[in-house]
């Protein structure tokens, strides 16, 4: 993904409408409800909704869209109308710009009790698949379709039956996104789980292990699947001395930074969008986060954070200066996405003024 | 009007206000209003305080900013007009040791490094308005010198704290010649067990009732409320 795109929301989550300026490090901020998980989120689905992702959800369920939907679901009220603003409307869209035209989008359009998902870009436009409106089930195309919107009669016009799948050219120009929030750090563990013999391959469980010694006490030399109890199985951390201890015991902060770190070398994303990067971390990890950030950077990757510290954003936004990231305020009102961008210098200098960039929504924008 | 705290919270100053207003259940905006108005304090506590109490005095719904700049006044003017959509600052400041002249000399030194023209709207006392305006961008200025015409040998707004102290007899004015060298911050910090009701009082009381201590901050705040078109 280019640098100096922007992502526009029609009608997704939390935003009716709304359009961010993507940098190659953009890091979020604003206050709860802001949009930015939203953003997120609409970034996760880009590429393909109906895409298998490295997360399974109960039941198995590891499309992208199914992992959201777990994420979000509410005493087990699984259905994807929750895609939509205020769960009404007749279509959501997320869509990536360049400066001179829309270059991928994805589509939900409703219609009755199921939500047709599309893919579109420059080779024209695919029908995915179905989402149930009123339960978690999910009809995906085996053959995708392709064809083009009528827009008189407001209906998708399959041209001809592919005999292969080209869903995934949309995702090939997007990139893969990779996206990560606290609450779903266990949904890896069960991919990680089902991918163990491919992954112990790569042999990236030790460089993962080496990091995390550099940020926590103790000297740990790799990451291993082995059996707890009752033939259940667990992820461990393993100290050169031979202990080993399960990494849902280790500090959260631990947790969400070795399974970010296991996923992001297992898929190389192009695109890397977390949620919260401040959750748990003790300024040592963080400092140790920001620098491995730097790294993903140097790959190519563009990333999106989000955070609700301040000693997040200025740690990550002074030590990243050389990818003159960007610090954006978000703010929804009524469902309409305002923003508006700063430096890590405009940020220090608002503080010049007693004024904290997260607390200036109201005096800003 | 309900204050917006925009100093980082773990600042005393946002500390401080945040206890004193659920300790005395004074409302504070949240995030969402629009705020076009900033009180900016320049010495921290107990002005922000102070500031709480009387704002929370003039009614309405209006979020009002209030933020404590941590190092020069004309850096955080030219941020203000700069970076933000206020376009109008109420400005507490205390006198400290100086004259009168002294304190608003000082300003308006601040107000040239900011880089703004200025002019003076009206002058009372302690009160001045200015119109302030760089290039193309305008922001009027309310100020406040915090201090009385107690016998103290300099003038915050203790001062003011102190008066009402008088008031509810919790502390006898000192005469002149015993006063000189009395610092009112001091006497103000001696006086800790009877902070919150002095604060109760300033919640209680009538805007008229306040008129001998505040006179010129409550004055100040209503020129706040007055239709931001007043300042073009």
């Amino acid at each position: 993904m280019g640098e100096g795109l922007k992502l526009r929301l029609k009608n997704f989550r939390g935003i009716k409408q709304g359009t961010i300026k993507l940098e190659k490090l953009t890091i979020l901020v604003g206050a709860n409800n802001s949009g930015k998980t939203s953003l997120l989120e609409a970034l996760f689905l880009l590429p393909n909704p109906l895409r298998v992702v490295p997360y399974s959800a109960e039941g198995g369920r590891r499309r992208a869209v199914e992992i959201l939907s777990a994420r979000h679901s509410t005493l087990g009220s699984e259905a994807y109308i929750f895609l939509y603003h205020n769960y009404s409307g007749e279509e959501a869209r997320i869509s990536l710009l360049t400066a001179d035209s829309t270059s991928a989008e994805a589509i939900f359009k409703r219609e009755g009790d199921w939500i047709n998902v599309f893919t579109a870009g420059k080779r024209g436009i695919h029908l995915l698949g179905k989402l149930s409106a009123k339960s978690a089930e999910i009809k995906p195309e085996t053959m995708p379709l392709q064809g083009s919107f009528d827009a008189q009669r407001g209906e998708f016009l399959p041209s001809r039956r592919l005999t292969v799948s080209t869903s995934n050219y949309v995702q090939e120009e997007v990139g893969e996104v990779l996206y990560l929030h606290p609450r779903i750090i266990s949904l890896a563990w069960n991919f990680l789980l089902d991918t163990w013999i491919e992954l112990r391959a790569t042999g990236l469980m030790v460089r993962v292990a080496e990091q995390v010694s550099q940020w926590i006490p103790g000297e740990y030399d790799d990451v291993l699947v082995e059996p707890f109890t009752r033939g259940r199985y667990a992820i461990y951390l393993r100290s050169k001395s031979g202990h080993v201890v399960r990494l849902g015991d280790v500090g959260d902060g631990i947790q969400l930074a070795v399974t970010l770190m296991l996923l992001y070398e297992y898929i190389r994303p192009r695109v890397l969008a977390i949620d919260d990067i401040e959750s748990h971390a003790n300024p040592m990890l963080l400092e140790g986060l920001t620098q491995w950030i730097g790294e993903v950077l140097d790959q190519g990757t563009t990333v999106v954070l989000s955070t609700h510290s301040l000693e997040a954003v200025k740690t990550m936004a002074g030590a990243l200066e050389d990818y003159e990231p960007r610090i954006v305020l978000t703010s929804l009102r009524e469902g309409v996405l305002d923003t508006r961008s700063f430096t890590l210098e405009d940020v220090e200098r608002l503080e010049e003024a007693g004024i904290d960039v997260r607390l200036a929504e109201g005096v800003i924008l | 009007m309900n204050l917006r705290v925009l100093t980082p919270p773990h600042w005393s100053v946002a500390r401080s206000l945040l206890k004193w207003s659920r300790r005395l259940r004074v409302q504070l905006a949240g995030p969402h209003q629009p705020v076009r108005e900033v009180i900016l304090i320049g010495n921290g506590i107990p002005d922000n305080i102070v500031a709480m109490l009387l704002a929370h005095k003039l009614n309405g719904r209006r979020a009002v900013g209030l933020a404590k700049p941590p190092g020069a006044l004309s850096a955080a003017l030219r941020e203000l007009i700069f970076q933000s959509l206020i376009r109008k600052v109420l400005l507490l400041f205390d006198q400290e040791d100086r004259s009168l002249n002294d304190a608003w000399r000082s300003l308006e030194s601040e107000l040239c490094r900011a880089k703004m023209e200025y002019r003076i709207l009206s002058d009372e006392e302690r009160l001045r308005v200015y119109g302030c305006r760089h290039g193309s961008r305008q922001l009027r200025v309310i100020a406040v010198v915090n201090g009385l015409e107690a016998p103290y040998r300099k003038h915050t707004i203790e001062d003011h704290l102190l008066k009402i102290c008088e008031k509810l007899r919790i502390y006898e004015a000192p005469l002149l010649h015993s006063a000189e060298s009395l610092d009112p911050k001091e006497l103000w910090s001696r006086l800790k067990e009877h902070h919150e009701r002095v604060y109760r009082y300033i919640l209680q009381a009538s805007v008229e009732e306040l008129k001998d201590a505040f006179h010129h901050h409550l004055k100040a705040l209503k020129l706040v409320l007055e239709d931001a078109n007043s300042c073009r």
